[in-house]
Order: C-alpha cells, then sequence, then structure tokens
C-alpha cells in the first residue's frame, strides 16, 4: 500500500471505560491528529451517540450536507463498550449528516471495531474532508502509527464489494492471515450509488474460522464513508480484551455481567429464544398481530408468512448450536450465520457464500416486497452486505415503488420492467440496478422521499394533473418521515409505536422507542398519558445504550422473571438495576439510574436542536404518513373490515356507524388523526417542547446547551 | 367443550404441534392452560412469570374464566431491538 501519510503515536491506556482522546482524519488535507478532550467533555456528552451529536453540533452547520466536506463521520464506542464479563458490549455507533434526511444520523453497529479503536486508544474517530482518490486509514496500535493510504486494488468484484474488500483488506494487512487483532469497516459500491449506503463491520471469528460482517445500515452513513473517497478503516490492537476497560470497581463489574448473564441463561431459551433463532423469531409474532409489513405495509399478515418463520431459517439455513455473538461474552449471542449458501440470481449466480443473518428487519424487507422465498431472503441479504445497502431501505424503496404500479401512478414502461409485489425477478434486477446506479436503479437508490417527487412529476406529466394532487396521494402511503424509510413493523394499530416513528430524531427506526408489542399486545400503556410518558423514556434510556457502546437486547428482548412484580414490567427495570452496576462500576461514577436518563436527555435535545438547525425538528416534520396510523386505502379497510368497523364503535362509544364502508373509513382516519395530534401535544409537553415540538429556552438551559448558537437558533423560530 | 392452544415460535418447535385441544369446564382459567401444557410437554418451559397469556389475541390474567372455542397461546415478552 502507498503511504500518503502517517504518524507515530503513543496509545493511550484505557482508564474507567475512557482513554479522553479522539483521533481527527482529514481526507482532504492528509492530516492525521490526536485530540486529547477536556475532563467534563465525557461528563456531559457521555460517549458514542453523545460524542457524535456533540461534534456534528459544534463543526457543522446549517448549510452542510452529507456530500459536504466539512461533514464529519464520527465512529464511537463508549465508556461500557469492550467487556468481555458484561453481555453486548461491542456495539459502536456511525454518526454524520445523513444524505436521506439531510440531519443527523446515527447507526449502532456491533463487531470488534469499536472495541479495538478504543484499546488503540481512542474514544472516537473523527473523519472530516473529502480525498482527491480512493483512500484507507490504518489505525496499528501495536507498531504505534497512524496512516492514510491509497486504497489497495485487487479484481473487479473484490473491489466493487463491501465484505469482499474488507475481507482482503484485513489479509493484506496481516500478512495473508486473518486475526482477531484487527477488525475493519468498509463500504460497497451501491452505498455510492445511493443514499442508503451501510457501513460494514468486519471481524475474524474464530469458531466460524471465517470474516464476519454486521451493519451501520439506517441512513446512509457508508454513502457518506465513499463520498468521502475512504474505502476501509483497519484497527489493530493486541492488548487483552479482558477487562479492557480497566474498570475502577472490576467486583462490581464481575458481579453485575454475571448476573445478567445469569438472567440471559435461564431466560432466553423460554422467551424469544435469541441464542438459537436471532431476531428472526419476531416474524411470526409480528404477523399473528398484524404488525408484519406486507406490500408496503397495506396489511401486517398473511397466509404465506409462515415461509419466513424462524424455523424455516434455523432448519434450512442457520449453522446450529454456535454462540454466534458479535462480540466475545455475549451469552445472548443473537448474530446468526449462515454457511454455503449457493447465490442463484444476480451476478455471482453459482458462487458459494457465508451469509451473516438474515435478522427480522432484512425478512421484514423482504416480505414487504409481497416475497416469501426464503432463498430469496439469504440471497437479498448478502447482496445487500456486499453492495453496501441498507436491506430496510432497499425494501421499502422497492415496496414504494411496487404500490406505484399497482395504483396506476407508475406503468411498466415508466420502470422498464414489472416491478409489482411478489415478482422475486424484478426484486432482484431493482438491488443489481441500484448497485450500479444504472437505469431504474439510479431512481430507486435515492430513496423513497425523493423517489416520490419523481413519481409525481412522472404521473403529473403523463396523466395532465397537478404534481400536488398526486403528492398528496404518495404521501399517504410512502413510507418515510423525514427522509427516512420506516423500519419493519405496520404500526397503524398501535398509536405509541406511531409516535415512536413519529417522534424519533433520525426519523423512523425503532431504536429509538419499540412500543408496539408493549402498547398494541401486552396492553401495559392503556391510556394517552401512558404512551406519552413512554413515549420521553424508551428514547432516553435507548439513548443511554447507543452513547455507552452497548447493545439493547440483553435489557430489553430477556425480561427479567423480577420485572413482573414492578409496577412497570416494560420497562424490566430489574436487570436495568446491574446496568447502572456496571456503569458505576466501570467509571467510578455513583449514578443513578435517574441520573442517566438525565445524561441522556441533554443528548436528546442537542440533537433536537440540530434537527431544528437542518429544517427536520417541528411539529411538521414529525407528522406520519396516513398509512402508517390507519388503513390508507379501501382495500386495506376492507381486509379487516370487522376489526375495524369494532374499533369505530368502541372508539364513539357504541354508536350507529355510517352504512357505506366509505364513509366508515373516512371516519376512522379522522379519528386517528385525531388521536395522533393529541399524543403529539402530550408528548412535547412532557418533554419540555413548545406545541410546535421546538424545545422551549428553559429546557435547552436546564441542560447546559443554550450556548450562542442554540440562542441564536431559538430566536429565529420565536422561542 | 374445548378450547384450543396454539404454539407460536420456540414452543412450536417443543411441542413439534402448532395446536392442541384442552377440555374445560364452566370454571377452567386461563392459567390452567399454562399448567395443562406444562404438564403435557415437560420440554417445554413456560411459567407465568415469563409467559404472557392470550385468549382470542387478547392478553388476559391468568384467573380469567375460559370459554368454548376460546384460543389460548403463550407469548414471551417482546420488547424490540
Amino acid at each position: 500500500m502507498e503511504t500518503l501519510q502517517s504518524i507515530n503515536y503513543q496509545p493511550a491506556r484505557v482508564n474507567g471505560g475512557y482513554t479522553d482522546r479522539i483521533l481527527r482524519v482529514n481526507m482532504g488535507t492528509k492530516e492525521i491528529r490526536v485530540q486529547e478532550l477536556p475532563p467534563d467533555f465525557k461528563q456531559k456528552y457521555t460517549g458514542g451517540r453523545g460524542y457524535a451529536i456533540k461534534l456534528i453540533w459544534e463543526e457543522t452547520g446549517r448549510a452542510t450536507r452529507y456530500d459536504s466536506p466539512d461533514n464529519l463521520l464520527v465512529m464511537a464506542s463508549g465508556p461500557l463498550g469492550n467487556e468481555p464479563g458484561f453481555p453486548g458490549t461491542g456495539k459502536f455507533i456511525v454518526g454524520t449528516i445523513s444524505p436521506l434526511t439531510d440531519t443527523f444520523i446515527d447507526s449502532n453497529v456491533g463487531g470488534h471495531f469499536g472495541p479495538l479503536l478504543k484499546l488503540a486508544g481512542f474514544d472516537a474517530l473523527v473523519v472530516s474532508g473529502i480525498a482527491n482518490e480512493d483512500a484507507v486509514v490504518l489505525i496499528d496500535a501495536d507498531a504505534g502509527t497512524i496512516s492514510i493510504a491509497a486504497a489497495p486494488t485487487y479484481d473487479k468484484d473484490t473491489d466493487s464489494g463491501s465484505l469482499s474488500y474488507g475481507e482482503r483488506l484485513l489479509k493484506a494487512y496481516n500478512n495473508g492471515e486473518y486475526s482477531d487483532t484487527l477488525a475493519a469497516v468498509t463500504a460497497g459500491e451501491g452505498a455510492l450509488h445511493s443514499r442508503f449506503g451501510i457501513i460494514n463491520s468486519l471481524f475474524f471469528d474464530r469458531r466460524r474460522n471465517r470474516i464476519r460482517a454486521k451493519q451501520a445500515g439506517r441512513g446512509g452513513t457508508g454513502t457518506v464513508m465513499r463520498v468521502k473517497k475512504l474505502r476501509g478503516i483497519v484497527v489493530r490492537s493486541s492488548l487483552a480484551k479482558a477487562n479492557g476497560n480497566n474498570a475502577v470497581d472490576r467486583d462490581m463489574v464481575r458481579q453485575a455481567g454475571d448476573t445478567l448473564k445469569g438472567v440471559i441463561s435461564k431466560c432466553d431459551a423460554e422467551q424469544l429464544n435469541l441464542s438459537a433463532w436471532g431476531t428472526t423469531g419476531l416474524s411470526e409474532y409480528m404477523n399473528n398481530f398484524h404488525l408484519f409489513p406486507i406490500n408496503n405495509y397495506q396489511f401486517g399478515q398473511s397466509p404465506e408468512a409462515p415461509k419466513l418463520f424462524a424455523n424455516v431459517f434455523l432448519e434450512k439455513y442457520f449453522s446450529k448450536k454456535l454462540p454466534d455473538g458479535c462480540y466475545y461474552g455475549c451469552n445472548l449471542a443473537c448474530a446468526k450465520g449462515s454457511e454455503n449458501v449457493t447465490l442463484t440470481r444476480g451476478p455471482k449466480a453459482g458462487l458459494q457464500v457465508s451469509i451473516d443473518g438474515p435478522e427480522y428487519e432484512t425478512v421484514g424487507a423482504v416480505s414487504n416486497m409481497g416475497i416469501f422465498d426464503p432463498q430469496f431472503v439469504l440471497e437479498f441479504n448478502w447482496y445487500c452486505d456486499e453492495y453496501g445497502l441498507d436491506t430496510i431501505s432497499t425494501g421499502v424503496t422497492a415496496g414504494f415503488f411496487m404500490e406505484c404500479l399497482q395504483r396506476g401512478f407508475l406503468t411498466v414502461d415508466d420502470i422498464g420492467y414489472d416491478l409489482s409485489f411478489g415478482n422475486v425477478d424484478a426484486a432482484d434486477r431493482f438491488l443489481h440496478e441500484i448497485e450500479r446506479g444504472e437505469g431504474f436503479g439510479k431512481i430507486a437508490g435515492q430513496g423513497v422521499a425523493r423517489g416520490k417527487r419523481w413519481v409525481a412529476e412522472t404521473c403529473a406529466r403523463r396523466q395532465g394533473i397537478s404534481r400536488d394532487m398526486v403528492m398528496l396521494e404518495l404521501n399517504k402511503f410512502g413510507m418515510e418521515l423525514k427522509g427516512l424509510e420506516f423500519s419493519m413493523y405496520v404500526t397503524k394499530e398501535s398509536l405509541a409505536q406511531q409516535g415512536g416513528y413519529g417522534f424519533s430524531l433520525k426519523g423512523p427506526q425503532h431504536d429509538e422507542a419499540w412500543l408496539i408489542f408493549i402498547d398494541l399486545v401486552h396492553k401495559e400503556l392503556p391510556t394517552l398519558d401512558s404512551k406519552a410518558n413512554a413515549l420521553k423514556w424508551f428514547p432516553l434510556i435507548r439513548t443511554w445504550f447507543n452513547a455507552t457502546g452497548l447493545c439493547k437486547l440483553p435489557w430489553i428482548d430477556v425480561r427479567n422473571p423480577e420485572a413482573a412484580g414492578t409496577a412497570e414490567p416494560s420497562k424490566n427495570l430489574p436487570t436495568l438495576a446491574y446496568y447502572v452496576n456496571y456503569l458505576n462500576g466501570t467509571t467510578g461514577s455513583h449514578k443513578s439510574l435517574q441520573d442517566i436518563l438525565d445524561d441522556s436527555e441533554r443528548l436528546h435535545v442537542l440533537q433536537k436542536l440540530i434537527n431544528l438547525r437542518q429544517g427536520r425538528g417541528t411539529r411538521a416534520n414529525d407528522q406520519i404518513p396516513v398509512r402508517a396510523m390507519a388503513p390508507a386505502f379501501l382495500n386495506e379497510y376492507e381486509s379487516r373490515a370487522e376489526y375495524y368497523d369494532g374499533w369505530l364503535k368502541e372508539k364513539t362509544g357504541g354508536g350507529r356507524l355510517p352504512g357505506k364502508i366509505e364513509e366508515r373509513h373516512a371516519l376512522l382516519l379522522a379519528k386517528r388523526m385525531e388521536d395522533y395530534q393529541k399524543l403529539c401535544d402530550i408528548v412535547y409537553e412532557k418533554k419540555g417542547y413548545t406545541s410546535s415540538g421546538i424545545p422551549k429556552r428553559a429546557t435547552v438551559e436546564k441542560f447546559g446547551l443554550l450556548d450562542e448558537q442554540a440562542k441564536h437558533l431559538l430566536d429565529s423560530f420565536g422561542v | 367443550m374445548v378450547v384450543t392452544i396454539e404454539f407460536l415460535g420456540n414452543q412450536r418447535v417443543i411441542t413439534g404441534v402448532e395446536r392442541i385441544t384442552m377440555p374445560i369446564t364452566g370454571k377452567t382459567l386461563a392459567g390452567d392452560a399454562l399448567k395443562y401444557v406444562r404438564e403435557s410437554y415437560l420440554g417445554l418451559k413456560v411459567d407465568e412469570k415469563s409467559a404472557i397469556i392470550a385468549v382470542n389475541r387478547e392478553v388476559v390474567p391468568a384467573h380469567t374464566v375460559l370459554k368454548a372455542n376460546d384460543v389460548v397461546c403463550f407469548l414471551p415478552h417482546i420488547g424490540g431491538g
């Protein structure tokens, strides 16, 4: 590799979970700089998402877009990442200004990269600028060097792929051998040709004896990476991972970890069984309760759905009985994988590949296209990873265009082929065209928000009607908000989850608030007030997980039996108590759960300010499509007419309903929209926002965030 | 009188069946259905602390009286990723 720039450095020791250093790499100027952080930085911004939010707030501006040189790509674990004695500590976040939303996005991802980056001496890596030619960054703590090198080239297939390129890079940098002292992140060619490019986090799995990959999937972080002409980053550290955080109180950490591992061992097999099935187990439960996306979220259930249930993947594809954690010490081990799958479609047909996944979201992305073929799920999964595409955004965008065809907004000629629901060949072509940025893929790769504009213009031109009229219709079923495609849950019947998506600062991704089951099925949020409280509490605690380098699943998807005796079982507070101990044991702090929530609220408010600055932060930006709150069209109402009639009767106090189904549908829409507006009012009040969804000055001040930029911003909104 | 007990997810794999019927009297409770499947399938680990009982897709307390032709299932807690 041709070295373009290199520095020597002495890796900082991790103390109490922190190194208090960040690494700065400017791809444009080729400057590499180690920055010491002031002591109060971690107190105020925690780590992970918090660091990314703070840096984006300080160092980008209203005009910054995903492809601006001043946009930052931040990768950061957190103080609790990298502890094999505690489950789920391999997470790091990637934060940036998104190509889809034009505001802050972060995506959390597992693997070894975050922990190794910390062991290499950095709490965060911040990449700025745009290179002239493709380059890679090499952080070698063992050698004490950090370099920018010209991106090596291999062959066409390898160079365009994300997985393939990462595998070659990891091998090339370690004398032709894989090692778990190295990890890498890469982005593929598809990331360059779409707005929803992912970053793969690659690491060596000794048990499977191959490189595995997890994905920072949402919001186009991989696109930003490729725009910066950054092909990959490799990090190396041979430091021991055990007690890698140099915890202040090792016994406390050990005890917290052992207790949580005990709960997981005892309870997971009786509950979701994530250790055997991964997250694919969700499909069956979602389908049973009409929450599984079918045909662009028109329906939540299909008689064909059992073809995509977990047992199908377990029996036919998953390697069984392998502890599949994405980082050492996680006994939930949900990162399932399939070996020796022969591709039957696309340019690599005939090739035998190993596939990491599928996860529930990828299964839902395929059912959303009306496809119920498990082999296609596997292939879609692999190609998206290799190309560097988000499976969710790809599936939702496909579903949107399929419905445009179904409802006559587009013709086969507009697309160039019959992109109908259930057409596997067409879905396959769609995927490969996006990767190449060719044909209809050039349009589809822009995502749903921009796709709507293209469809409106195309349809209006052909039919001689106004573009705005078409747009009104498209807005009913174009499943995006703030520019981000919805993740894979049908929210029509859960007001709490409608808010979970609507108020989510990054756009409709469930990692801020996944309330659909506790609201709709468990009925733990029966009142508007309880829903609003959950819509404040859950995003805060979930933010904390993303700020500390932790996976949420051991907390939220393994219910501690002791939770049953608490006032709010869905919060799983007995397990959260282990996390509080883990934090205090690691960092030496003496925080309570409330302190943690307060820390998170600071980050949440700051992220909201970024949204405001970027034009995505008001009530108008929280308005979800009609389809997310009700049956958008009559066929959806008809598919569950008895249910909807019953809902209306209950809502109208048993009164007489209109005789015509069209009128009942209209009444339902009006009621659902009214409920959502009421929810907005109460949630904003609880969060300390104005009724326009803008943080009040006192709210911003309370968290020490009222700097000059914030003052001007609030002034501009008259707050 | 009988009710149907449906096995979802992992329960279906362990029991090897999709559903069974259980005879009921006018006093059989939802919690009795839980005991019934525990006794019928020893490998199935469901208890009142970890499982949620749903009757006709509605979550109910264990003391709910079952009616003829009810459909009962036991759900895990799902908190989302």
